[in-house]
């Protein structure tokens, strides 16, 4: 029997289940992960028998110069091929250039017991895979060493009236140009609406050309300044479209689907709706 | 006539993958499955790591009975398991998530998506993890009840039944928040 999916056209699913679903993101690890948590697995399996690089990967076997303790160094994008599950994952690998690496040979060789490490959890994970499925408890492995990446903020700030009401109002009572400040975050109780508008512009104008660049990084930063500063945005739409060129450059795919649904269904005749189409075919840029 | 030839086959022998292999053709697929059997995100790497030095210790032990991501699946599935039975009860914190409005005039599509995702995370959490595997893997991933039937190591109806259990969880699950959102609706005298 074949079972239709809910997020088919044709099923009976509802719109808030459609909505749900439409909002899954696709669980990648960052371009340095693979590498940590090598690095990490390094600490843990010592006594390892004798070295034999060429078991090695290319891309895992130490480069000269080596980087500073701990750090992951980033080198050229490497292109680990198709996994099964979908469709192919090209990652970015930093090569993390310490000597333990050379000590790994798991080719035709038995692996040795684990070492414990500086976290109780190597036994407990033992228990973990038995078949009687005792569990064990804080099975949680975690060597120092390894920062987490910081996620953009949670987003608030969509305004009451219209963008073009409000861009009309705050215009309207501009008194002059200038002064304006890209990296400040203004006081609202200092800051006139026509001078908060010019800030929250050069933001975005900011990020525009951060992504024109291909420092997504940096766009990401910038939007999410301009998230913080400006909650109740005047230039809502403009920003959420930048986010969903933003999401589709980053390859963060199923984030900017659903929100350009959203955006389309919200504001079909927005200015930006042209760009937010286009976004979707934007091709995936490796970050700078 | 034809003649039978005895051919000398060449012996049977396990191609047994190596440590390396499998960290580097299939570091991504455990990534994935354990995210999508509940993992938080910050947990990933860590878990991730538990799944590997399994795999170390037992890698010996593979004979190559099953395909590797078969295997390393299995693994996954008793990692995430063990953590989400380690992981305080949550219920309490979800019923009252529930409750929270999302005021769609002053909150960004970036703040609204987030919501239906933790909304959808929550439906998952509401699963039991074989269940929810299914519902992941054939909701949210595409994958067929089949492809699905054969990283799981179990059988094809078996699958289906999972992903039914799964959806009548999911189904519920929103059938109830319609309702809330529906009763707060109307006592918001239906201005949105």
């Amino acid at each position: 029997m074949i079972l239709k999916r809910l997020a088919d056209p044709d099923s009976d699913a509802t719109e808030l289940e459609r909505r749900l679903l439409a909002s899954r993101t696709d669980p990648k690890p960052r371009a340095n992960d693979r590498a940590a948590v090598w690095q990490r697995l390094m600490l843990g399996l010592t006594e390892l028998p004798e070295a034999d690089p060429t078991s090695l990967p290319d891309e895992l076997v130490p480069s000269a110069p080596a980087p500073s303790a701990g750090g992951m160094a980033p080198s050229a994008p490497l292109a680990w091929g198709p996994l099964v599950l979908s469709g192919v994952f090209g990652l970015s690998v930093g090569v993390v250039a310490t000597t333990s690496f050379f000590l790994l040979s798991g080719r035709e060789s038995s692996p040795p017991p684990l070492a414990p490490l500086s976290s109780p959890s190597a036994s407990a994970l033992d228990a973990s895979i038995e078949p009687n499925g005792r569990a064990p408890t804080g099975a949680s492995v975690s060597p120092p060493g390894v920062a987490s990446e910081p996620s953009a903020p949670a987003t608030r700030g969509v305004p009451n009236v219209s963008q073009e009401e409000r861009v009309g109002q705050a215009v309207r009572s501009a008194p002059h140009p200038g002064g304006e400040s890209v990296a400040g975050v203004p006081s609202a109780s200092a800051a006139n609406a026509a001078s908060r508008l010019r800030q929250e512009a050069a933001l975005l104008r900011q990020a525009r050309e951060q992504i024109r660049r291909g420092s997504l990084d940096e766009a990401s930063n910038t939007l999410a300044k301009s998230r913080s500063a400006f909650p109740d945005s005047t230039l809502l739409q403009e920003r959420e479209a930048l986010t969903i060129e933003l999401y589709m450059l980053q390859g963060r795919t199923l984030e900017a689907q659903s929100l350009a649904s959203v955006f389309l269904a919200k504001y079909p005749h927005s200015p930006h709706a042209a760009q937010v189409r286009r976004a979707l075919h934007t091709e995936q840029r490796p970050a700078h | 006539m034809t003649k039978l030839r005895l051919v000398q086959r060449p012996e049977a022998r396990v191609v047994r993958p190596t440590f390396v292999d499998l960290y580097r053709d299939h570091f991504d697929f455990v990534w994935r499955v354990l995210a999508r059997l509940g993992v938080p995100d910050r947990d990933l790497a860590d878990a991730t790591q538990d799944v590997f030095m399994v795999v170390h210790k037992k890698l010996p032990e593979f004979e190559g009975e099953c395909r590797p991501t078969t295997w390393l699946y299995g693994i996954s599935f008793r990692v995430a398991s063990a953590r989400r039975r380690a992981a305080p009860a949550r219920r309490e914190v979800l019923d009252d998530a529930l409750h929270e409005p999302t005021n769609e005039r002053s909150e960004g599509l970036v703040a609204e998506a987030a919501h239906y995702r933790r909304l959808l995370s929550e439906a998952l959490d509401r699963m039991p993890l074989e269940q929810r595997a299914a519902f992941a893997m054939f909701e949210l991933d595409g994958m067929t009840a089949a492809d699905i039937a054969e990283h799981t190591g179990v059988s094809e109806g078996t699958i289906n039944s999972r992903l039914r259990l799964a959806r009548q969880i999911f189904r519920r699950f929103v059938a109830r928040l319609s309702a809330r959102e529906a009763s707060r609706s109307g006592s918001d005298g239906g201005e949105r």
